[in-house]
């Protein structure tokens, strides 16, 4: 293949250009906001962690065009495994640095209930993606880059879930009886009104009969480093991984590959340099997954650290040390994974909004009883989603790829009804691709897979209504020209 | 003393209308981006262009894939190298610096060759020729 990559525009060195200036203004934002953070309470430094690990995973995401949503997607549209591979690139480092960190004890990981739930959800989730032209992450950075289409995304997930998980009344009828009566069995305190709401019933009378546990857990091995490294990393991530690169290598890279290289009948040797060739396809989409899969395991590190240092187990009870009571749960908690997740931050927005206009949802399991409705100004997995927006910026600005971008009518379409299918799959599966997937399957828990399986048959029906939608829009156009 | 003031006031109100004459133009600028951009055009176009390292390529489709989201110009892409001769050059133009990074690799997948990517202001343009 020959590429050749060129530029038509020329200025002043790169470090004078406006956008550099600009890249680095935002950049310099982040650290004076830091320092007045800091002044005001060093405990701070919880959450700013949380800021800087967000502006480092916006900047990988802007770098390699890291697009998971593009991973599965591609695959049908386009039959192109490129981020596929980054995706599988980005998971087993992940999975490496996460065992490092588990065996010195640092590990914030919990795992996620297995059920119907997650094909369910992964599959509406998968579906959205395709409307919407990102998952939740890369909604965040390509709103970085400027554009607005993703910054409706964001606020369709924001809202859609925020609703889902406080909704009652007639949506109370979508769930079975059983439900209700388990959930009614249930002790837990009267304002949470578990039985009203249908999230309520879904958690508490379903969500909580399940078990989650990572492979080492069910072999009773959890503590031990056999149990971390071969079940949780070896069997449960890097397995797995080998598994689907040499099936993606196998069904979507090795014919044109051979093709290329004029390679009739090919050795073992040419199979791995094809392997090696799918691998560095694009380099960039290669080093960001490099890059984030070893830096979303050092968050994990840096947060468990931290926790042994203040001798917390939740952000909650730092914040009620530092004197910050509204908006916390009824167990004195707010959400705080400690890694890398998306969508639960993003409920607290639109919850929080709510909560400012009058609807409070204080009442459900969700922000009631988990997650807490704090000040978005506290709330510090929301800061590592502002964080990746604004990592997104300083990288595009700096590579002139800053551009705003407004939607068209129907990409807004698209946005609204993809984020609000995206916010209502990611609520009934318990995550999104990163907090159900990418950091699961990573931490030794399988229902990653699950979740990955789903997310792949929504975003297979997503393509196919995709395809459909824009053959029946242009022939609409055609016959429309032709009158 | 009145002609005065009148002058002062002719003179703000001169001034106020400048100012909301470039406000509106602005704005009006910036709606530009977004009003209903017809994304996704495929126009037959028959034009020489010069590409550096590559010379002269002869470009007989463009499709224009401004704003669209992906995989939208993935998708648009594949269907006109569908409708081209074999050997032809497609232009496709984008300023959506995810579907320009997957370019090259879609190219590989569906048996063209990737000439070039060419940066604009504020955007990109992806040559790629059908395989012959």
């Amino acid at each position: 293949m020959n590429v050749a990559t060129a530029t038509t525009a020329s200025g002043p060195h790169w470090l004078l250009r406006k956008s550099s200036l600009q890249a680095t203004s935002v950049f310099l934002l982040v650290v004076l906001c830091s320092l007045l953070a800091l002044a005001k309470d060093t405990r701070f430094v919880y959450m700013l962690v949380y800021v800087w690990f967000g502006l480092a995973y916006g900047m990988l995401l802007q770098y390699g065009r890291f697009c998971m949503a593009s991973a599965v997607r591609d695959l049908f549209a386009v039959k192109v495994p490129r981020m596929a591979v980054g995706m599988m690139i980005a998971v087993a480092l992940y999975a490496v640095v996460a065992a490092i960190v588990t065996l010195a004890g640092f590990s914030t990981f919990h795992p996620n209930a297995m059920g119907w739930h997650i094909v369910i959800g992964a599959a509406i989730f998968g579906f959205g993606i395709v409307f919407t032209g990102g998952c939740a992450s890369g909604s965040l950075y390509k709103a970085g880059e400027g554009n607005m289409n993703s910054m409706l995304v964001i606020l369709a997930i924001s809202f859609s879930q925020a609703i889902v998980v406080s909704a009652s009344g007639w949506w109370d009828s979508l769930v079975p009886q059983s439900w209700i009566a388990a959930a009614a069995a249930q002790d837990m305190p009267a304002e949470l009104t578990i039985t009203q709401g249908w999230f309520d019933i879904f958690t508490a009378g379903y969500i909580w009969n399940l078990k989650g546990t990572t492979t080492a857990e069910i072999f009773d091995m959890a503590g031990t480093a056999t149990g971390i490294v071969l079940l949780n990393t070896m069997l449960t991530a890097i397995l797995p991984v080998i598994i689907i690169l040499v099936a993606l290598y196998v069904f979507y890279y090795r014919k044109g590959h051979l093709r290329r290289t004029g390679k009739a009948n090919p050795t073992l040797r040419d199979e791995i340099a094809g392997m090696w060739a799918m691998f560095t396809s694009s380099k960039n989409t290669a080093i960001a997954g490099i890059g984030l899969g070893i830096l979303a395991g050092l968050h994990m590190y840096v947060t468990g650290a931290l926790r042994e240092h203040y001798d917390i187990f939740n952000f909650g009870e730092l914040l009620v040390a530092m004197g910050y009571t509204s908006g916390l749960s009824i167990q004195d908690t707010v959400f705080d994974p400690g890694y890398w997740y998306i969508t639960t931050q993003e409920a607290q927005w639109g919850g929080w909004v709510m909560q400012k206009l009058g609807i409070d949802s204080m009442d459900s399991i969700f922000f009631g009883l988990d997650n807490g409705l704090p000040n978005p100004l506290l709330n510090a997995p929301g800061f590592m989603s502002i964080g990746i927006i604004l990592g997104a910026s300083v990288m595009a600005l700096a590579r002139r790829e800053f551009k705003w971008k407004l939607p068209n009518w129907e990409s807004a379409f698209f946005a609204i009804v993809g984020g609000t299918l995206m916010g209502i799959g990611a609520r009934l599966a318990m995550g999104c691709n990163i907090g159900a997937f990418f950091a699961t399957v990573t931490n030794g828990d399988p229902s990653g897979w699950v979740f990955l399986f789903g997310m792949t048959i929504g975003a297979y029906i997503g393509v196919k209504a995709f395809t459909w939608w824009m053959d029946w829009s242009d022939s609409r156009k055609t016959s429309e020209c032709g009158l | 003393m009145i002609n005065k003031y009148n002058s002062i006031w002719h003179a703000i109100c001169l001034k106020s209308s400048v100012v909301r004459r470039r406000m509106r133009v602005q704005a009006t600028s910036w709606f530009d981006l977004f009003h209903g951009h017809p994304t996704g055009v495929t126009s037959l176009v028959i034009k020489d262009v010069d590409i550096p390292g590559q010379g002269k390529l002869h470009v007989v489709r463009s499709v224009d894939c401004m704003g669209a989201m992906c995989p939208r110009p993935q998708l648009l892409t594949m269907k006109v190298l569908g409708e081209v001769g074999p050997g032809e050059v497609v232009e496709v133009k984008m300023d959506n610096p995810t579907a320009v990074e997957g370019f090259p690799a879609l190219a590989q997948t569906i048996g063209c060759t990737h000439l070039a990517t060419v940066r604009e202001s504020g955007c990109w343009c992806v040559y790629l020729r059908k395989a012959l």
